[in-house]
């Protein structure tokens, strides 16, 4: 559950976070002359802000809040959690497959997608420990 | 081992005349959230389930009924 304070913030701790990384990206793909990608991204800065804007409505449906990482409750996280969850899995099978095609297209990159892949795993074990010890 | 849930919210509730916003915002939770417990499509926490048995006044064995399916 959000607390009275972040309710008084215009977007929740972690979408100010998410909001100013993407709006230092845009500023820095713009003074290194990339216009169109600074553009795109700031674009999505603006996106994020209506998103968050809406899912902070009192109306707002739970899809609304966890597309927006704005949890209202345990029922917005536990959604979040299960949609990340595929997120993951997707994100580690499309991995593996990535791998095989470097390994046959591009055999010098091979190093990077096995890293990613490497990384992922860390990731999901050491989340795994985490929740452990939570639960 | 299955274990059915089924909750006496939505009975509890319009005993009182409430809406699902009122019992929402009694217990600072979504109205979504309260739907979903009274149809059976989400199992509250411990907390919240006390949180629930609190406020009307009841034991959590008196507002859910748990089965071995």
């Amino acid at each position: 559950m959000s607390t009275q304070a972040e309710r008084r913030l215009p977007l929740s701790p972690a979408n100010l976070v998410i909001s100013g990384a993407l709006a230092v990206v845009a500023v820095a793909t713009a003074v290194a002359g990339h216009w169109q990608q600074a553009i795109v991204v700031a674009v999505g800065v603006a996106a994020t802000v209506v998103m968050v804007r809406r899912a902070r409505r009192p109306g707002a449906s739970d899809v609304e809040r966890v597309d927006a990482i704005e949890y209202r409750d345990e029922r917005d996280r536990a959604i979040a959690r299960a949609g990340l969850a595929v997120v993951g899995a997707t994100a580690m099978a499309l991995t593996a497959v990535e791998h095989v095609l470097v390994l046959v297209l591009r055999p010098e990159l091979a190093a990077w997608s096995l890293g990613q892949f490497l990384i992922l795993t860390v990731a999901w074990m050491v989340a795994n420990r985490v929740a452990a010890q939570r639960h | 081992m299955l274990y059915i849930v089924e909750s006496e919210v939505r009975r509890l509730r319009t005993e009182r005349g409430m809406s699902q916003g009122d019992l929402a915002t009694a217990l600072g939770v979504s109205r979504q959230t309260i739907n979903a417990i009274e149809v059976g499509r989400y199992d509250p926490s411990l907390g919240l389930a006390a949180r629930l048995a609190r406020y009307f006044e009841l034991s959590i064995e008196e507002v859910f009924h748990v089965d071995a399916g």
